[in-house]
């Protein structure tokens, strides 16, 4: 017979806190957020006390006042009368601007070289394995620095591009490089259906954006009929056509101009004025962070196992149709994440516009604002805001891809 | 048997042919140059612009890198030299800045009598990287010296007394000896609390007073013998600093002596140039007018286009706003055509007339000048002509050109035209046979030029030499000079040494009387406290301002009696202990980090940031990892918060914001804010690089090690970290590197980094103007160390890839 006994109770006691598995973990714990919540209360004491002992306090009151400094690109009116609110905001849009443009253009530049270095061509590889180190092993603030002085110190001045002078304009007279910018023609609208020139850019965006969708339909009509005759029905005129034909008449309709700019005086006017700060950071933010996205792309595409294209060529694939259809699908999943990471450490990196002086988040709300109003603890926090929540947000955007893009094993 | 083969067959090879060569396309450096250089159409297309690019950037930078002045004293000398070579500033480089000031872009302000300190940790720092980095080739005995090569290397760098170092290292050894004892006694977690907490003791509480108490006692005892000491040194140095600055006098005196001669040389050079500099007189302004004549005439056919075009002067076809617009703009252009023409044409008149000089009198130079010694070049001088025939035509075209309207015809524009186009091209066949002149002057005086070129380069190195010695002197009399006003101040603080010693007891008194007699408001949550509890928030306060609005001028005289009071005592405290500090080290001169700069100040960043950012990364990576949801979210926090945010606005919450968070009155060190910055930075990214490695090694090892019954420690130490370690190496190498490039940025927050550096060296005179032969040092400086990391990194890897297989 055999005599079933209760388990023995499970009676606690103070000492399982530390050697039971199953309650140090919660021991650590408590004390990990003892030890985080009293650190930040000291934090917050000193400071509290640090500032009660300099008569100051924390409030962003400071924002609704007129910021009194002037800044020389603004995308958005701003006048020296407007607030240090707007002043931030103008900043912030300097540095979205220039971080927009930085990525174009150094994912052009990325690609092409990655690709390149890949080449069978020697010399090509060389130079571009070159091009790679030398950006990689500098500091990009030395680039900014030397591109700007380049810009500053080598170029003509504007009075040099006068009847006699020895410099002259590019691109059939169009756009001037001089040592005060580049001057590159402006588009105006004559007759613009909307208000401002923003809402008519934007319209012509919007019909930009509905020609895609149309295209995409026409090509997924294509590929039906394909699927089900077999034969592809010739759609290229009706893409063209499509994407062409609206904005076109849209843009006669608008009486789009190009505004050529024009040497004046001593100076250039009408066109666009891309001053020598945002040319600089601009270039130099392109170059470093296209080195990078060079060897990106290049470990993308070698990650891709020889047999794929291969298997695609014993398919019977063209080349090209084996880079669009087996290579480049695999390859994208391997080169985005990290290439959005090199998007955000781009637009980190802009922060470096104080060393030519544009005059982007940094220099307006973290620099000047600062500055005049003696509010670094809160200009520095809204500043650090700005940029956790711009990073937060791109990498959010690349979690989303990530997931959809995930290989499903097991 | 064989003869029915041959009866059969014609002819049967019986032995092998010798192996022929390869056609001469499929061999050697042709078949490599046709496989990988011109495959293609595309690739030969490639090949040539590369080859183009290639020829262009070593073109423009090889002549000016290697045909560079490495011996002046400033940017005008080496213009000097340069133009007596004919060449400017951009065909050749000003390396003399380099040479004048690689001392201070690698160190910074540090005094140069101690420059073997940091050469020294610099050295020590590869001995001690060793066993880290080539762990298969060196006894592993050395790990002991590379831990205890930090406090070496700060102590090196910094100075003080040479107990500082090991006090500060006994802290790791107290915890760990607290640590090893305790584990056994109780569990781990109030091991490790209290290990820490006795770290924190040791360095908080008892290593200052204990390192204080050694100053003192040594101090103490050696009293009198300093004090005879510096009176004696004081006595002998004005001597010294006397015979020194003679020394410098007499060395400025051949300097003098020397730019002298240099100057004598340069003269001689002009002189045996003048001819040539009489011809470019004669150059430059009919280039001049030449280029004024040209765009008269390209605004003349402007003109007569717009005037074709309208038929006439310009004038609106019909009512309608914009033909009246468009005539209205060809009349303005017309208008403004016919000004310049006008302006242009007197423009290279007055060029002419005004900033050239006679033939008669370029022939007379001439004569005086080198030049006669070649014959041929008196006769192209005399046979020129005389500059009223060229001046002489301008002044009718002026006229004609005054009398243009919109009336005048268009043959008559063009008649216009074709006369200014006989002007230039007489000018033209000027400024031709001049500059064919010019050259062989430039020939002739090649010869005569070689002598003092040499003699030039010569005395300029010489210069270079003497002014190299002088300031070696100049520093001299500095130290020395410095080391007198620092020994004065010792001796008066000696001096007075005792009496502030004496004094601080009544000052305690003093203080702690004002203390008692502060008025006491607590809060009204905390009154019923007994009275020897009572808190007093009053008594804890820095500033009188602290006080609440309400508080009356009696509170806020006592709080400010009191205040003064301590901070008398405070301030007398720290004189008496600087003072024994002082008289009791037993070690290296204390160095201020504002001191430090240039390319060490990078390296100290960088080198701080990574050995103390590794241990920090890894832990972060581990909390991130683990199940422990509170440990885990504070380590995502922490890492996203700090890589999301730029290092630049992190630099400047360290100098600006890093004093409001530490308890009030602290204040230190900016060197030791920036190092700390950097080195939460860096951790951050280290810790997502070694995640990544984590998360890439499979879970049947974490597995493995739970089944083995491993602690979470001893799992980690022993199974997990060295492989993820292994596979994150290039991403830390990646982190570093970036790291050690972004210590440039110190340079935004007042730190003398090289790039800061080089701003102050262009602020100097001498220097005002140069750019590129400071960017370019300092960029091969950060290549050299990136560069170098980046192949170890790669070596690494493949060593360890092959060691997996």
């Amino acid at each position: 017979m055999t005599t079933l006994t209760d388990p023995p109770k499970a009676s606690f006691r103070l000492s399982q806190l530390i050697y039971d598995t199953r309650y140090r973990s919660i021991t650590i714990q408590v004390i990990a957020m003892i030890l985080v919540v009293l650190g930040l209360y000291w934090l917050v004491n000193n400071t509290i006390q640090n500032l009660s002992a300099l008569g100051k306090d924390f409030n962003f009151g400071f924002l609704t006042q007129p910021a009194g400094y002037d800044i020389n690109q603004r995308l958005i009116e701003y006048t020296s009368q407007s607030t240090h609110l707007r002043a931030a905001i103008v900043g912030i849009l300097n540095t979205l601007l220039i971080a927009f443009l930085g990525c174009i253009l150094a994912t052009i530049i990325g690609v092409f070289v990655g690709v390149l270095r890949l080449s069978k061509n020697w010399v090509v590889s060389r130079l571009m394995a070159v091009y790679v180190e030398g950006f990689r092993n500098v500091p990009l603030l030395l680039w900014i620095i030397a591109i700007f002085a380049i810009m500053t110190e080598s170029m003509p001045q504007p009075r040099d591009f006068k009847v006699g002078g020895d410099a002259s304009m590019l691109l059939g007279d169009s756009v001037a490089v001089t040592n005060r910018g580049v001057y590159v023609p402006g588009v105006v609208f004559e007759n613009g259906l909307l208000g401002s020139p923003l809402l008519n850019w934007l319209l012509i965006i919007a019909v930009l954006i509905s020609s895609i969708f149309a295209i995409r339909f026409v090509r997924r009509r294509a590929d039906a009929i394909q699927e089900s005759t077999g034969i592809r029905p010739t759609t290229w005129y009706q893409q063209l056509g499509l994407f062409v034909v609206p904005v076109g008449v849209l843009m006669f309709l608008m009486g789009v101009q190009l505004q050529i700019p024009y040497i004046k005086g001593f100076n250039f006017t009408d066109g666009i004025h891309l001053r020598n700060s945002l040319i600089a950071l601009w270039i130099a933010l392109s170059l470093y962070t296209g080195a990078f996205i060079a060897e990106i792309v290049r470990s993308g595409i070698l990650a891709i196992s020889k047999g794929q294209s291969e298997a695609a060529a014993a398919l019977g694939l063209r080349p090209n149709r084996t880079m669009n259809l087996v290579i480049l699908p695999q390859a994208m999943r391997v080169i985005i994440p990290p290439l959005i990471s090199q998007y955000l450490n781009l637009t980190k990196n802009s922060s470096l516009a104080i060393a030519v002086g544009y005059m982007d988040v940094r220099a307006t709300l973290g620099g000047i604002t600062i500055n005049q109003t003696g509010r670094e603890l809160e200009g520095i926090l809204l500043m650090a805001a700005f940029y956790l929540a711009l990073s937060l947000a791109i990498s959010g955007v690349m979690n989303v891809y990530n997931n959809r893009t995930q290989l499903q094993e097991r | 048997m064989t003869d029915t083969n041959t009866h059969g067959v014609g002819y049967v090879r019986d032995k092998m042919l010798p192996e022929k060569s390869p056609p001469i396309g499929e061999k050697g450096a042709i078949k490599w140059m046709r496989e990988n250089l011109f495959s293609s159409k595309l690739n030969i297309f490639l090949t040539a612009i590369s080859i183009y690019v290639i020829y262009i950037v070593l073109a423009s930078i090889l002549p000016w890198a290697f045909g560079g002045v490495w011996n002046a004293g400033s940017l005008t000398e080496c213009r000097e030299v340069l133009f007596s070579f004919y060449k400017t500033s951009h065909d050749g480089a000003c390396w003399a800045v380099i040479e004048d000031r690689w001392l201070q872009l690698l160190f910074g302000f540090y005094p140069p009598e101690a420059y073997w300190r940091p050469i020294l940790a610099f050295v020590l720092l590869f001995v001690a990287l060793a066993p880290i980095l080539f762990a298969d080739k060196v006894p592993s005995k050395m790990m002991w010296f590379s831990l205890a090569f930090p406090f070496l290397a700060v102590w090196l760098i910094w100075g003080g007394s040479f107990w500082t170092p090991i006090f500060a290292a006994f802290g790791f050894v107290a915890g760990f000896i607290v640590l090893k004892i305790l584990s056994k006694v109780t569990g781990p977690i109030v091991a490790n609390l209290l290990a820490l907490a006795a770290a924190l003791f040791w360095w908080g509480a008892v290593m200052s007073p204990l390192s204080d108490a050694l100053h003192k006692s040594i101090g103490a005892g050696r009293f009198d013998t300093t004090l005879a000491a510096i009176e004696a040194r004081t006595a002998e140095l004005p001597a010294e600093i006397a015979a020194l600055e003679a020394a410098g006098e007499d060395k400025a005196a051949d300097i003098a002596a020397a730019l002298e001669e240099k100057n004598a040389t340069v003269i001689e050079m002009a002189g045996i140039r003048v001819g040539e500099f009489a011809i470019e007189q004669q150059i430059e302004p009919k280039t001049a007018a030449f280029e004024q004549l040209d765009a008269a005439q390209e605004s003349i056919e402007d003109l007569s286009d717009i005037l074709t075009e309208w038929g006439r002067a310009p004038a609106a076809t019909s009512d309608s706003e914009a033909a009246i617009a468009e005539a209205e703009r060809a009349a303005a252009s017309a208008d403004t055509l016919i000004g310049n023409i006008g302006s242009l044409l007197s423009g290279a008149l007055s060029d002419l007339e005004e900033d050239t000089a006679d033939l008669t009198e370029v022939s007379e130079i001439m004569v005086a000048s080198a030049a006669q010694e070649d014959a041929s070049i008196l006769e192209d001088v005399s046979a020129m002509v005389d500059k009223a025939e060229l001046i002489d035509p301008l002044a009718g075209l002026i006229e004609r050109a005054g009398s243009i309207t919109t009336a005048t015809t268009a043959a008559d524009l063009a008649a216009l035209r074709a006369d200014v186009e006989t002007a230039m091209a007489a000018l033209s066949t000027n400024i031709s046979s001049l500059e064919t002149i010019r050259a062989k002057i430039v020939a002739t005086n090649a010869d005569d030029l070689e002598a003092p070129q040499a003699k030039l380069v010569s005395q300029m190195a010489g210069l270079t030499a003497l002014r190299n010695e002088e300031s070696s002197l100049s520093q001299e009399v500095f130290r020395v000079s410095s080391e007198a006003t620092e020994a004065n101040g010792f001796m008066s603080a000696l001096a007075s040494l005792n009496e502030r010693e004496a004094s601080l007891p009544q000052l305690r008194e003093l203080t702690a009387t004002a203390r008692e007699q502060i008025v006491c408001k607590p809060h009204w949550l905390l009154r019923w406290l007994p009275a020897f509890l009572e808190p007093c928030p009053e008594r804890n306060m820095i500033n009188v301002n602290q006080l609440p609005e309400d508080a009356t001028n009696e509170e806020r005289g006592l709080l400010s009696i009191y205040l003064n009071a301590r901070n008398q005592e405070l301030s007398i405290e720290a004189s008496v202990r600087d003072t024994y500090a002082e008289l009791g080290r037993v070690g290296l001169a204390p160095i201020d980090s504002r001191e430090i700069g240039g390319f060490m100040l990078a390296l100290i960043v960088g080198v701080a940031g990574i050995v103390l950012s590794l241990p920090l990364g890894i832990l972060l990576a581990l909390g991130r990892q683990s199940h422990l949801f509170f440990v885990n979210k504070i380590c995502v926090a922490f890492i996203e918060v700090i890589r999301g945010v730029p290092l630049i606005v992190w630099l400047i919450t360290a100098s600006l914001l890093l004093n409001y968070f530490l308890p009030p009155g602290s204040n230190f060190d900016l060197l030791l804010r920036v190092i700390i910055m950097v080195t939460l930075f860096a951790a951050a990214y280290i810790a997502e690089v070694i995640r990544g490695g984590l998360a890439a090694l499979p879970t049947g090892q974490y597995e493995g090690a739970d089944s083995l019954g491993l602690s979470y420690w001893q799992s980690m130490q022993l199974i997990v970290l060295p492989q993820a370690m292994k596979i994150s190496i290039p991403g830390i190498v990646n982190t570093f590197i970036g790291l050690f490039k972004d210590t440039v940025l110190v340079v935004f927050i007042g730190l003398f980094d090289p790039i800061g550096l080089a701003g102050a060296i262009r602020a100097d005179t001498d220097w005002n103007g140069i750019y590129w032969e400071l960017f370019v040092f300092i960029g091969v400086l950060f290549f050299i160390f990136c560069f170098s990391m980046g192949r170890y990194s790669l070596h690494l890897e493949k060593k360890l890839q092959r060691e997996h297989r």
